[in-house]
Formats: structure tokens, sequence, C-alpha cells
């Protein structure tokens, strides 16, 4: 492993989110994307399947893994499963987590059953052990179980005869154990945050490791708060920082909270590239305005993983949506539609494919009339029943609808980071999704404008 | 299914006093009824229609409310992408003057809802025919209430 640049291998990363991401990962998707993001919960729930997937699946993928060390600071119900059989009970894939980063986690949320306080870190020795084993299992996780397989013996070999570069069964960067932090706790955790960093350095020689930054938007937008938070960044030298703001939708947020995000890029790209945990077209577009030229990455789930809370959300229904390339966002089915034949893509087939989408997915399925053909984007199952003596009407969509909808959204990512994206592209999109206020209403747009406002105005130095 | 809870009857026994109410008491009084095909909350494009009627050969979509109309029209506005005529339903009130311009920017009707008579709606704007049915919406909604006809849920 290398320093610097080897620790993120390229601007296009993807958070393999659940097992069932997997088909979307792989070819054609495969060369899609750059490396690939994986929750530590998920190594400890399926290490075996993770390294034949990395190994032989996905050849030999650049990934890292998030080791989730948050998940121990909020409300252990969080960390209790739900389901009927085991309810109350710790997750077994967080039970294996929990060994294996030991303690004092160990003894707090196993035995004592309650969440971890900045003071159980009090003792540095085992605060630097805990380092250690966070680091540890990042570095064994899966590689001990890819580096027992078929697969790489078969990559050794292609290596020895010199057909491939090299063989990584180990992730490009491991990450030190952080904690969340809002304006409220900034000054409990942070130092723990910075020793965390430092022990894990120390642990992990040369290998590279990130500094993961996970912040309230409270937190983000607190011009003072901001400027101490980077400086006490400043002399810990990661290779990498990973920043997620909780909850930073995009297109949710205002214009203050995206500037008060530019300027803490900016911030701490003086002092290590940075990722983008969570992040969506802004972010790209942040990039390729040459506004944020220290962000290396850009993280994305497949479904809704473009912002994420730091604590579950909770289920929800999930409901078909189209990514439409123009306004670079998810749209329900049926605004969707309605912005699409605004836009004058329903009057035929090539129409649809010149100003809506031409990916693989929409030339499949837009092939006779795109006002009859679009609906497969939307097909779903009606479901009625009656909760709380209300009567209760949703619609699920079908397997095929959302494996076209993911399909159709992998392929436009791909164009999105595609570096043949020129800033007046950006600005032509974003002009064109704006007209589209008279049909979706000021509400579902406005966030255009905060866009377009942002990146010109910083393009313009302002 | 659960009992449908009312929350108090009116003279003639007929449930009153909530969005629940107004919606079951037109519903039973609509069942039954020569020509007309009736259900209640069918799901549609991620919202759920509240009652869905075909006479004649239209489709009627009936959202109904109490007291946030802004919000009826919201969700009525979307019901038009499958229904002939689309309307809202509220009890009778005085102060319609902000109400019924907003409406009829919107191209949608208004019905107020009548406790007494066998005929639940009164109808006080006439909605326009829907401009944005989408054929495979429309057939979708029909294809329900030919299958869920006379049924509450």
């Amino acid at each position: 492993m290398t320093r610097g640049t080897g620790a993120i291998r390229g601007f296009h990363l993807v958070r393999y989110g659940t097992a069932a991401d997997q088909k979307y990962l792989l070819r054609p998707f495969l060369g899609t994307y750059d490396q690939i993001v994986i929750n530590a919960n998920m190594v400890a729930h399926m290490p075996g399947a993770l390294a034949s997937f990395l190994m032989q699946r996905a050849r030999n993928k650049p990934y890292f893994i998030d080791p989730q060390t948050h998940a121990f600071q909020h409300d252990i119900g969080h960390l209790e499963s739900t389901s009927r059989k085991s309810a109350g009970n710790i997750k077994k894939s967080i039970k294996t987590l929990i060994n294996a980063y030991g303690e004092p986690v160990k003894t707090v949320i196993a035995d004592e059953r309650r969440s971890i306080l900045p003071a159980d870190f009090r003792n540095k020795r085992i605060f630097k052990e805990y380092c250690k084993r966070v680091i540890n299992f990042q570095l064994s996780g899966i590689s001990r179980e890819a580096s027992q397989s078929d697969s790489a013996k078969y990559y050794s070999y292609l290596k020895e005869k010199g057909k491939i570069e090299q063989v990584q069964f180990e992730p490009t960067v491991t990450v030190a154990p952080y904690f969340y932090m809002t304006s409220n706790t900034y000054s409990e955790w942070i130092d723990l945050n910075i020793q965390a960093v430092t022990y894990s350095k120390e642990c992990a020689g040369d290998l590279d490791v990130a500094a993961q930054i996970v912040i309230s938007k409270d937190l983000l937008t607190d011009s003072e708060l901001r400027g101490k938070l980077i400086k006490a960044y400043k002399d810990v030298a990661p290779s990498v920082f990973l920043v997620w703001i909780d909850a930073f939708s995009e297109q949710r947020v205002n214009d203050h909270e995206l500037k008060a995000f530019i300027e803490l890029i900016n911030g701490l790209g003086g002092y290590a590239p940075i990722v983008n945990l969570y992040g969506g077209f802004f972010s790209i577009a942040l990039k390729r305005c040459k506004i944020a030229n220290s962000l290396v990455g850009v993280c994305h789930g497949l479904e809704y993983g473009e912002h994420r809370g730091v604590l579950p959300v909770g289920g929800g229904v999930p409901m078909a949506k189209f990514y439409h390339p123009v306004m670079h966002n998810r749209l329900k089915f049926r605004e969707a539609y309605r912005a699409i034949k605004r836009e004058g893509g329903m009057r035929s087939v090539n129409d649809f494919h010149q100003l809506i989408c031409d990916c693989a997915v929409c030339k499949a399925v837009i092939k006779h009339d795109p006002d009859t053909d679009f609906a497969v984007f939307g097909r779903s199952r009606p479901v009625s029943f009656i909760r709380k003596n209300q009567p209760i009407a949703i619609e699920y969509p079908l397997p095929e609808t959302k494996d076209h909808c993911v399909k159709h959204y992998m392929w436009c990512k791909k164009r999105e980071y595609g570096r043949s994206v020129s800033i007046t592209s950006i600005m032509d999109d974003l002009a064109r999704a704006e007209k589209l206020k008279g049909t979706l209403g000021l509400e579902d747009i406005a966030y255009i404008t905060v866009w377009k406002k942002m990146l010109s105005q910083r393009r313009a130095g302002n | 299914m659960k009992s449908f809870p009312k929350n108090h009857t009116n003279k003639k026994g007929r449930a009153q006093g909530s969005e629940l109410s107004m919606q079951r008491s037109a519903f039973d009084r609509l069942c039954g009824r020569p020509k007309l095909k009736v259900a209640c909350n069918i799901p549609l494009l991620g919202r759920c229609v509240d009652m869905v009627c075909m006479r004649g050969g239209f489709l009627f979509t009936i959202e109904f409310k109490l007291h946030d109309w802004r919000r009826a029209i919201r969700q009525a506005r979307d019901h038009k992408l499958a229904s002939d005529f689309a309307y809202i339903c509220m009890p009778k009130r005085k102060n319609i003057e902000k109400l019924i311009p907003e409406l009829c920017s919107a191209g949608l009707g208004l019905l107020f809802f009548d406790e007494e008579d066998d005929w639940p709606f009164n109808r006080v704007v006439k909605a326009p025919k829907s401009d944005e049915t989408w054929s495979m919406a429309r057939a979708g909604l029909a294809d329900q209430l030919r299958t869920q006809s006379g049924s509450w849920l």
C-alpha cells in the first residue's frame, strides 16, 4: 500500500450497503466506478461472502471499510435486533464487531448495556489498544478470507507472470475510530477523535490511515466551531479525510449550509485530500467547477445513498423513484412522468432518448411509445390494510421496477462522474431543470437555483 | 375488516365528525347504486385516493378533507394523472373565496358533503375534464376499481 493517492483509487466510490446491492456493483457496472466502501457490520456479518465477491466477481476491486465506531455512542436501542425471535438482543453482526473491537466497548455495551461515553476512553492504554483492534479488524476482516481463496492463488499466479500489476487483499486505506459530533458534543469528542487518528497511525505503521469526520449540520454551520475543527485536524496529517455530514441532502439543504460545506472541504483540503462519504451531483460539480480541488472522491449508495442520517431513519415504505438526469435527483414516479412530459420526452422514442436519457436501460425499456413504456419504471403492487383504525393503501415497487430504476441510476452516475462533463454542460443542465418550476412546484426545484448560484458565485471567486 | 370508528352520528344514524367518517358515510350511500362503481382507499402513483367512482364510462376521484383544503388540492392534483375528473369533498362551509380560484387554477372540482340526503354530495364547482390524464395510470386505476368495486379497502 502506498501513501497519498494510493488510498483512494478514483473519484467515483460506491457504498456496498446490503447483500442485495451486489448485482449492481458487478458487470456491466463494475467498470463504471473506482472503489467500494463497505460497512464494518457487513464485514462482521458475511466476511467469506464479501471476500469471494471482491476477489472473484468484482475482480480485486479496491475497497476500504467504514468501522462504524460511532454506532456505540448512540442509544443502544439502535444496536438491538427488532426481529420477533431475538427482539432486545444486540444484533449478531454488532456482537461480532464488539468482540473484535474489545474494550471498552465490550464491557459498556455488552455488560453494562449503555452507550459509550468519552470518559470510557480516559485510560490511554485501553484507548490505544482499542484503536489497534479497530485497525486490525479492517486489515484482516476480509483479507484473511480473501488470501485463502482459490481466486487469490490465481491472482498471485497472474502477478508472477506479469499479467497484472498488483494483488491487493487488504483495504487501500484503514480508517481510525471516530465519534459523531454535534455543536453540543464537539468539545467532549474532538480530542478523542484527534487522539484516535494519532494512535491509529502509530498502530498502522506504513499503512494509510484516514480520519473520518462525522458531524451534524449545526456544527457544520457554526463558523467558529467549524474553524476550530479544521484547526484541530491540522496536525494529525491523515492520508485522507472522509467527511460525512449527518442527513446532508444536497437537494434539501440551504445555501448557507452548502457554503459551510464548501468552506469545510476547502479548509480541511489544506492538510489532506477529502472524500465526501455521502454525496451527489453537487459534490461532483464542486470538483468539476474547480471549487473544491481537494475533493478526491464522492461516494454514493444505490437507492437512497446520496445522503444518510447518522442514526437509522427507520424503514419507511420504498417508493418507485426515477433518477432524472437533468435534475440530478430521484423523483417520485408521478413527478418524473410530469417532468418528462413537460420536456417533450414523451413525444417519441427518439425525443425520450435525446432529451431525457439514452442509457442502456432506457434504450431497452423505451422502445415503442415512451408514454406507455415509461410505466415500467413505476410498476407496483397495491396493498391495503387497516392500521390503528385507519385504512392504509400503499404501493410496493415490484422487484423488476427496482431493478430498472437502480440500473438506470448507475448509468446516470457513470455519466455524471465522467470526465467529459464540463462546467458549461453542468450550468446548461441546471438552467434546463430550473424551467420545470411550473410543473413540479417551487419547493422541489428551489435547490437548482441554489446550486446554480453557489457554483457560479464560487467560480467567480466570491 | 375491523369495524368502522364512528365519532358520533346524526339524526339518521349516519357517522359524522372526521374525514374518515365522512368518507365512510358517502361510501355506504353510494354502494349498490346501479350504473355506479365505487371503491375506497385505492393506491395511485404513491398517493392513496379516498374514493374512486366510475359512471358513464368516466372515472372520478374524490379527496375528503375537513379543513386543510390546500393539502387536499395538492393531493387531488395528482389524482388528475389517472382520473377524468378530480374533486375534493368538504363539509359545507361559507368562506370559500380563497378556495375557489385555487381549485379552478388546479383544474379541480368541489363537493360539499351532505349529511342528510341519500346522495352524499352537493356539487359546488364542476371539475373540468383532466388535461393531464395518463392513459397507463388511468387504465391501472380503472383496473383496480373493476376488481375492488364495492369494497371499502
